[in-house]
């Protein structure tokens, strides 16, 4: 029913900026989820690092990796840790490439349906996609657009993903936690990009 | 009349019996009739993978149309609806359910199963590795989703597993169900328990299939659609294909030929005598072939109109020339004429016999099938026809045709010269194309049609199921034995995918390790006290401690004392039907199979496989390239049949030299006919058509019809204008019926026809234009 989601969103950010919710008005669009939506799918790129420490029972203390995290819109995310062990994770459209200890596979993203829980909720947020999120997800918001908290619970029983929570200011992603079951999650910390 | 009633009591007995052998035999429309009757103990291996193997059994369904929601439902009760059905040995649509199942299999076996078990990676360093790894791929973002292993599975033995299965190229999965590349069908695997060569099995298989998938879609009342592929698929429509054209295409050529002999015979009667040696014939061969081989091919019977090609002639000869003697008695035919269509049908048998030692069914059946017709029918056509013709028969007088075709069929210097250039020109034709005068592949002779292949080959891609094509075969004396070689030869594979020599490969050894490296396994795991101690060690500045890590402890301690794996314990996963298919009961002892997957960048170098694998692998380990194998043995058979055909020509010769005692009228009535069969070679290659087995055995029935011509032509006889239009009218009967053939869909059919329907006719071309006098002066 869309032109491509690029276009939506121009479209969305004009209707925003003329105050023209009436169109918009029947998706719900005046809500503070849906302008941040906007916001990000106004974006056809970014780059960010990120700092993850991941807790779990019978870890004595949080492992940390760092690494970039880069986006293009709609469908490309690459996840390139540098420490402690270089991984990458390409995602284009469905294609996963995993790159680790020199060895590269390809993977199909949906036959990995725990990884594309995780996948699916950082590239859709990522996009503005508000509509894919609430399908796949339970959304809870918080605070304002200035100061946000999504929380996305999975609806499909049984996913290994408890739930992601991310946090930012407006247009900027600041913080993503994955909860997994047993009490283990990652925090990551997402800073500006790194001066190359 | 006793002779007469001791003739037609005769021929009465032995048609009743023949047509009581015919009504009893076995007809197979199967691979069968391209593989060899006594194979080598490779082609052994090549002929049991073609008809029996476990690719032989695959089919794929393809569940299309409605949408994705709809097309996982009815995926899923199709599977559910043939999983309770007796014919099939496997059913996997890639459920949930059984990928669960195939992770709890794994998960409680991870010890036996995963080739990192060693014993140095239970030792302090190895154990320090692997868990600094996991470790590493834990902190990684998204990598927490494996925490909740991590006091069971420090050591990442699952990963390791799923890297080590993770041999084929998985097909991608959506709704809970297999889907096609693109994701607009649902995919079925099944594997039958039949063998791909009981077609009638497969025929119910699909039937079974079709019926559940009705039902379903039915129950749903979803607009969706179907679609088969596999070996199986193939056999049955080409068993259909072959056996609705063989009925369309004798009807319609026994129809023409029927209008023509009605039209020029204008009688009743005769028309129902001249099928009296065509029906013996047939009757005859059939009979014949079904006493000495069993079964009957269907392409066999599709030869059938070659026996109206040549046994119509005989009744041709006998009615139109039995006007000679004007009182209308047969006797004089027999005298005059008889001798003639005796030597050109014992030229035709010498023809056919030469293919009868072929060890190809295909041949030789066509051979001793031909062979006994023509017999049949000349037979019929000298003892008990004219027995059987009224007081006083006759036929209309051809001789005006005659007469006028004699005007234009003259011999004269300015035919010989121009039939002269006409070979000349033939020969260059083949000698510039002589690189690609033969098609070699036995794809060839494939009824399949081009686009079931590419939908074929489509589907296969999209699941990864075996291609069929490259496989190595691992011959043992024992179950346990087959596995260990499998294993040796798995260890050689996995060098070969690290170079990218491979895409991928399957084994039955992955999901069920021999007992000897299970046990090799099992003592490679420490005692609990001396893990826990290791442990204690490994761990030191690691953010782990050794106490959370009891259930690591426990597992190891567990699988020390388990008892082996074995195929029950299979049950209920998708490895069981791997297992089955790839570990089978050969003879006394068991094959291993490994069927081989391509590397994106193209074929599989075998050589290096093959050099690989006989460095490592001590068990009877054989490669086979099936699709290059199959072609390998076609080119014997086209060798065969170009030798074959050869030593006929050469029989008829002997037989020429032996009756006609000069070589220059031999040379006489094989001119002509070798003439025909250059010329219609040339003409086929100008058209683009790469000579196959068909053509040549075409080319051997263009100069056994054509003999007969040529014998006319050469012996002279008392009524010569007479002899042409009986010449005229067989060989118009001759080129109608292989005319029709030419338009078959059926390859084989199509090449015979397009071979011998041109040929029949030059050969009684060339035979009148290099006949020793004008037939006409004779005449006058």
């Amino acid at each position: 029913m869309t032109s491509g989601p690029s276009r939506k969103a121009a479209a969305l950010v004009a209707l925003l900026a003329l105050g023209l919710t009436g169109a918009a008005a029947r998706a719900g669009a005046d809500t503070p989820f849906a302008r941040l939506m906007a916001l990000l799918a106004a974006r056809e790129r970014g780059e960010v690092t990120f700092v993850a420490r991941t807790y779990a029972a019978g870890l004595t203390r949080p492992l940390e990796s760092s690494g970039v995290l880069r986006y293009r819109a709609p469908d490309h995310l690459e996840q390139r840790t540098l420490k402690p062990a270089p991984s990458d994770l390409i995602l284009d459209g469905e294609r996963l490439t995993v790159r680790r200890d020199g060895h590269t596979r390809h993977v199909d993203l949906r036959n990995y349906p725990d990884i594309a829980v995780y996948v699916d909720a950082l590239r859709d947020t990522l996009a503005g996609r508000g509509a894919a999120l609430e399908r796949r997800f339970t959304v809870r918001w918080r605070g304002t657009l200035d100061h946000w908290q999504l929380t996305l619970t999975p609806i499909r029983a049984g996913a290994s993903v408890r739930r992601i929570r991310l946090a930012g200011e407006a247009a900027d992603i600041r913080t993503l936690e994955i909860f997994a079951p047993h009490g283990a999650r990652t925090v990551m910390r997402l800073g500006p990009p790194p001066a190359a | 009349m006793s002779s007469r009633a001791a003739a037609l009591w005769v021929w009465a007995v032995l048609a009743g019996l023949a047509a009581l052998l015919v009504a009893r035999a076995r007809y197979s429309a199967d691979l069968s009739a391209f593989l060899p009757r006594a194979p080598s103990a490779s082609e052994r291996l090549l002929v049991e993978q073609l008809r029996n193997g476990i690719a032989s059994r695959l089919l794929i369904a393809a569940i299309g149309g409605a949408d994705a929601a709809t097309r996982a439902r009815l995926s899923r009760s199709l599977a559910r609806a043939l999983r309770a059905d007796g014919s099939f040995a496997a059913v996997e649509n890639g459920s949930a359910a059984t990928q669960r199942r195939d992770g709890a299999f794994l998960f409680a076996h991870r010890y036996v199963l995963s080739p990192a078990v060693t014993p140095q990676s239970f030792r302090v360093a190895g154990l320090r590795t692997s868990i600094e790894h996991t470790l590493a791929l834990l902190a990684a973002p998204g990598g927490v989703l494996a925490a909740p292993a991590l006091s069971h599975d420090p050591t990442g033995e699952m990963l390791a597993l799923a890297g080590a299965l993770d041999r084929s190229r998985p097909p991608r999965r959506a709704g809970g169900v297999w889907v096609s590349r693109q994701g607009h069908q649902a995919l079925l695997l099944l594997r039958t328990r039949a063998a791909g060569s009981d077609t009638d099995a497969q025929q119910r298989a699909i039937g079974a299939i079709r019926t559940a998938f009705d039902h379903a879609a039915a129950a749903q009342r979803a607009h969706a659609t179907l679609q088969l592929t596999g070996p199986g698929v193939f056999a049955v429509a080409a068993r259909a294909r072959i056996k609705r054209e063989v009925v369309r295409l004798s009807l319609l050529s026994g129809l023409l030929i029927l209008t023509l002999l009605a039209l020029a015979y204008r009688s009743l009667a005769a028309l129902g005598l001249a099928l009296v040696p065509v029906a013996s014939g047939a009757l005859a061969g059939v009979a014949a072939v079904a006493l000495r081989f069993g079964v009957v091919q269907g392409v066999t019977l599709g030869f059938g109109v070659t026996l109206i090609g040549e046994a119509v002639d005989y009744s041709i000869y006998l009615f139109v020339q039995s006007r000679t003697a004007a009182a209308g008695t047969a006797v004089d035919w027999r005298a005059s004429a008889w001798p003639t269509v005796r030597l050109g049908m014992l030229t035709s048998v010498c023809g056919f016999a030469a293919l009868v030692p072929s060890a190809f069914p295909g041949l030789a059946q066509l051979g001793w099938y031909s062979l006994t017709g023509v017999l049949a029918a000349g037979l019929v056509t000298r003892f008990v026809l004219p027995h059987l013709l009224p007081r006083r028969f006759a036929v209309r007088d051809l001789r005006p045709i005659g007469a006028r075709a004699a005007r234009v069929l003259r011999p004269s210097n300015a035919a010989r010269v121009l039939l002269a250039l006409v070979a000349l020109a033939a020969v260059a034709v083949l000698y510039t194309h002589r690189g690609h005068l033969w098609n070699r592949q036995l794809a060839a002779l494939s009824p399949v049609p081009r686009a079931a292949q590419r939908l074929d080959a489509r589907l296969r891609g999209a699941l990864g199921a075996p291609e069929g094509r490259d496989l190595v075969v691992i011959g043992a004396p024992s179950r346990q034995a087959a596995l260990q070689g499998a294993e040796q030869a798995g260890a050689a594979l996995d060098g070969l995918l690290a170079r990218g020599v491979l895409g991928g490969y399957q084994s039955p050894a992955l999901y069920l390790p021999s007992r000897a490296l299970q046990r090799r396994r099992r003592q490679a795991l420490p005692p609990p006290r001396v893990l826990r101690r290791r442990l204690a060690r490994a761990l030191v500045g690691l953010p782990l401690s050794p106490a959370d890590l009891a259930p690591f402890v426990q597992a190891v301690a567990r699988a020390r004392t388990a008892a082996p794996i074995t195929r029950a314990d299979l049950a209920g996963t998708s490895f069981a039907a791997a297992v089955d298919g790839l570990l089978v009961r050969e003879g006394p002892g068991w094959d291993a199979l490994l069927p081989l997957q391509r590397p994106r960048a193209g074929p599989i170098d075998l050589t290096r496989v093959r050099a690989a694998l006989a460095l490592s692998a001590p068990a009877h380990a054989t490669v086979l390239d099936l699709k290059r194998q199959a072609n390998a043995l076609y080119g014997t058979y086209l060798g065969e049949a170009v030798r074959d055909s050869l030593a006929g020509l050469a029989l008829i010769v002997v037989l020429l030299l032996a009756t006609l005692r000069s070589p220059v009228r031999v040379l006489r009535v094989v001119a002509p006919l070798a003439l025909a069969v250059l010329t219609v070679s040339a003409a086929l290659v100008l058209c683009g058509a790469r000579l196959t087995l068909l053509h040549v055995i075409g080319m051997l029935l263009i100069v056994a019809v054509g003999s007969n011509y040529a014998l006319f032509f050469e012996q002279g006889t008392l009524e010569p204008t007479l002899t042409l239009a009986s010449l005229l009218l067989a060989n118009a009967a001759t080129v109608l019926g292989f005319g029709v053939l030419a338009f078959s869909s059926v390859p084989v059919l199509r090449d015979l026809g397009e071979t011998v329907a041109p040929g029949a006719l030059l050969a009684l071309l060339f035979a009148a234009l290099l006949a020793r006098q004008p037939p006409a002066r004779a005449a006058g």
